[in-house]
């Protein structure tokens, strides 16, 4: 944007004493007040602002604009980039009314959706120049002008589709436009002819003037332009179009010809970018794209070609590296690198936190590591279990959760990373010399790929935390009337036997459908008989006996190792087994 | 977890009779010219309360688990005038903080905890009030309290529950209206306001719960709007 700013400012010194303003809804930051130059979110906030005395320029940054605007100053209006500077009326309107000015210049912009694109009247010297207009062929007048004098030129225009192209009630200049695919290309047809000239008539359901008249002037009828891509509005035409040289002063018929086209190409698309690496490293990886057919970039003899922009574990525009892949529509990265590992995290034993069946840990970042793994081990379970880990991204603290109250776990961590190419692809052509990408001959970068090469890097462990985590009592420590019977059974919250029954709720019942079932009702109907035990407190020896089993059977459940449980389980079953054979045998016996 | 101790009932003895003693001084605070009372035509039969303050928990070591000795205490009240000096209304509040709790293994504060009080209050209050251009109207009043509580504990759940209770209220009111005459008339025409007063309030509460008893209550000191209508 600055550098178009400065080439606007430097090569139209007539206009040195206006004021160029830009319209950036995209600018990073936002537009402050304080911008130098001023910088809008619209197009209309900038109009608004312009100064009618000086003739401003308004340069409006590629994007979507649904607004529709009046314009009632002597001002000019330009789009950085033809193809992707859109204005819409969101299918109705008038995008732009032009009225009561007497200089006045629309250049690079593309009009779509709109019941009419540029509405003229009572205006003097105006110019339309470099546009595109695709309002849609049963929808909208591309231009329409009225009670204007012949000052008014529309000059290297594209019209594709639209229900008229140009609706002029007096005689104005109209050349080196391409009206294409238009329900009319000019209304009224009977014109003065001789300000008609250099246009290509192509597929419009009616020229307007008869094609004896318009090939009297030296307009081209009945052949395509050859767009490249109308589907993506890309009409930038191909190698071969009857448009190429053909327009007064050998220049392009259409938006991209003439001294004030841009010279931007339109952007490709990386198609695939992977890692196409074989064997050990240097690693590389195979990009492609779509290819450009504008035949700037595809010229026989002088073609302009395609750069390939990455940078390693980085995003975004400037790349560190462009390579030229000239003509070809792919490209081999080579020579890549795999990450090494990065240093050792330290654990910040100071801030180790502990809750209920939770540990939380803080270590220090650690240069370009792109992730952590957690990991922790119980040295109290016998016997020991397996080491876990966690993959906690790209953080510098984590709660572990799911623990065991009261056992010591060994916690440590490690930091990882993997390298990252970030890659985007550019068009150029061979017209002039590239300043950078969406400014100038080169096209704005597409949009990027990544790809992660080689393998993942992780770095050595960290120093060894060793801490267990338990219930936390609050402060005060209130009963809770959630916990229904068993509180009022045994008189507070936290009273070993409530809390063996409450970690059994949550290991064993509440993970499935049938113990949330249960857990529900008794929520239900709990706080009933709590409310009974409490008001009759001589209960509450007896219902702590009668919950003595459901604590028993909890505190097991929610206490023992899986062994430990197992070898109950199995001693039961043996012990039950030889009650029943015994009593069976006693039996047999007596008879 | 505290346990009512001697010191502790003093401590709520002390700061009844200040409450006690800053109505007393408020009272001398009003004119006697004005204590004469006018004939009250078209007077205000309800009245609205909205304010918020500090609230000094009645809880041991506090400070230790919370980081300061006090929290944010919202309420709001509604009121009808039995006569014009005696109202009886209903309170609504909240009070909140968030602070760590105690981890009994390791012997010090731990976790994350996030304490919540909904005092729903009924209450009488006397308003010595004798004219509607008296400028300081001193109040005090009292009546019962329903605390409801929560805890809620990081990876560990909620602890609710409640308690009942009483409490103290004392404040003095300022008359707003003739600040700006034209508003309080048109506030008045508008939405049947009579009078705005400024107030503030000394409020004391207490809820016994548990065995040991903790009182959930405490001191809060508020500040607010009382629009009469």
């Amino acid at each position: 944007m600055s550098t178009s700013f400065v080439l606007l400012t430097v090569f139209t010194p007539e206009e040195l004493t206006a004021t160029t303003r830009v319209v950036d809804p995209n600018k990073s930051g936002g537009c402050l007040t304080s911008d130098s130059p001023p910088c809008y979110t619209t197009i209309g906030a900038a109009i608004t602002a312009a100064d009618t005395a000086t003739g401003d320029d308004i340069f409006v940054e590629p994007g979507t604009y649904q607004e529709n605007l009046s314009l009632s100053k002597n001002i000019s209006i330009q789009g950085r980039e033809t193809a992707r500077t859109i204005i819409s009326g969101g299918g109705s309107g008038t995008i732009l009314t032009v009225s009561g000015v007497n200089s006045i210049t629309i250049y690079n912009f593309t009009f779509i959706d709109a019941a009419v694109g540029i509405s003229v009247s009572n205006s003097t010297n105006v110019d339309i120049i470099n546009n595109v207009f695709n309002l849609g062929k049963s929808l909208g007048t591309a231009v329409n002008i009225t009670d204007v004098p012949s000052s008014t030129e529309i000059i290297n225009n594209t019209f594709y589709e639209n229900y008229i192209a140009i609706l002029a009630t007096a005689d104005i200049t109209i050349k080196n436009n391409i009206l294409d695919n238009n329900a009319t290309a000019l209304s009224p047809g009977t014109r003065d002819m001789g300000l008609i000239t250099f246009n290509l008539f192509n597929a419009n359901t009616d020229n307007g003037p008869s094609d004896t008249d318009l090939q009297s002037t030296t307009n081209i009828l009945n052949q395509s332009p050859l767009f490249v891509d109308t589907a993506t509005r890309d009409f930038h035409v191909e190698e071969g179009s009857p448009v190429i040289a053909a327009g007064d002063g050998s220049e392009d018929i259409g938006a991209y010809g003439g001294a004030s086209a841009d010279t931007i190409p339109f952007p490709v698309s990386i198609l695939s970018a992977v890692d196409s690496s074989v064997g050990p490293p240097p690693y590389q990886i195979t990009v492609s794209w779509s290819e450009n057919l504008s035949h700037l970039v595809t010229h026989t003899t002088t073609p302009g070609g395609y750069n390939v922009h990455y940078s390693e574990n980085r995003s975004g525009a400037p790349y560190d590296t462009p390579i030229d892949a000239l003509t070809a529509t792919s490209e081999v990265l080579t020579g890549l690198t795999a990450a090494s590992a990065p240093a050792a995290p330290v654990i910040d034993v100071a801030r180790t936190e502990y809750a209920n069946g939770t540990i939380k840990v803080y270590w220090s970042s650690v240069l370009n590591a792109t992730g952590y793994k957690v990991y922790y081990r119980n040295i109290d379970a016998v016997p020991a279990p397996p080491e876990l880990s966690d993959d906690v991204m790209n953080v510098t603290e984590h709660a572990i959760t799911g623990l065991i109250n009261g056992d010591n776990y060994e916690i440590e961590v490690t930091a990882y990373t993997q390298n990252t190419y970030y890659i985007a692809v550019t068009a150029y052509d061979s017209s002039g010399l590239t300043l950078e990408p969406g400014v100038q001959h080169e096209s704005d970068y597409s949009i990027e790929e990544t790809v992660d090469i080689g393998p993942v890097a992780e770095g050595l462990r960290s120093n060894t935390e060793t801490e267990y985590p338990e219930a936390i009592v609050p402060h005060p420590n209130l009963p809770n009337e959630g916990c229904f019977i068993a509180t009022a059974a045994y008189g507070y919250y936290s009273a070993p036997q409530v809390q063996a029954l409450r970690d059994f709720r949550d290991q064993y019942l509440l993970p499935n459908t049938p113990g949330k079932a249960f857990v529900n009702w008794y929520y239900t109907y709990g706080p009933i008989a709590a409310r009974f035990i409490n008001e009759h407190p001589w209960l509450k020896p007896a219902v702590r006996v009668g919950l003595l089993p459901a604590v028993g059977v909890s505190t097991f459940m929610t206490r023992t190792t899986m062994p430990a449980k197992m070898a109950v389980v199995i001693f039961t079953v043996l012990a039950l087994f030889f009650i029943v054979q015994r009593r069976l045998h006693r039996k047999l016996s007596q008879h | 977890m505290k346990k009512i101790t001697m010191a502790s009932k003093n401590m709520r003895l002390i700061r009844l009779l200040t409450i006690f003693a800053s109505f007393l001084f408020s009272v001398l605070l009003v004119p006697h010219t004005i204590l004469a009372a006018d004939p009250l035509s078209d007077q205000p039969r309800w009245s609205t309360e909205v304010k918020g303050g500090l609230f000094y928990p009645d809880i041991d070591e506090w400070k230790t688990y919370y980081g300061k000795n006090n929290t944010y205490h919202l309420a709001g009240t509604i009121a009808f005038k039995l006569f014009r000096q005696l109202e009886v209304g209903i309170e609504g509040g909240y009070i909140r903080d968030k602070g760590q709790g105690f981890a009994p293994g390791h012997g010090n504060p731990a976790g994350s905890v996030i304490y919540e009080l909904f005092p729903l209050q009924a209450f009488l209050v006397f308003r010595w009030v004798f004219s509607e251009e008296q400028w300081f109207v001193p109040y005090f009043g009292g009546g019962w309290t329903r605390m409801y509580y929560r805890e809620k504990i990081e990876f560990q759940g909620d602890v609710k529950g409640s308690a009942d209770g009483y409490h103290a209220r004392a404040g003095l009111q300022f008359l707003l209206d003739d600040l700006d005459p034209d508003a309080a008339n048109k506030f008045y025409s508008d939405y049947g306001v009579h009078h705005t007063y400024f107030f503030l309030e000394a409020q004391y509460i207490s809820a016994v719960i548990g065995t040991p008893e903790i009182d959930l209550g405490g001191t809060s000191f508020l500040a607010g709007l009382l629009f009469e209508y």
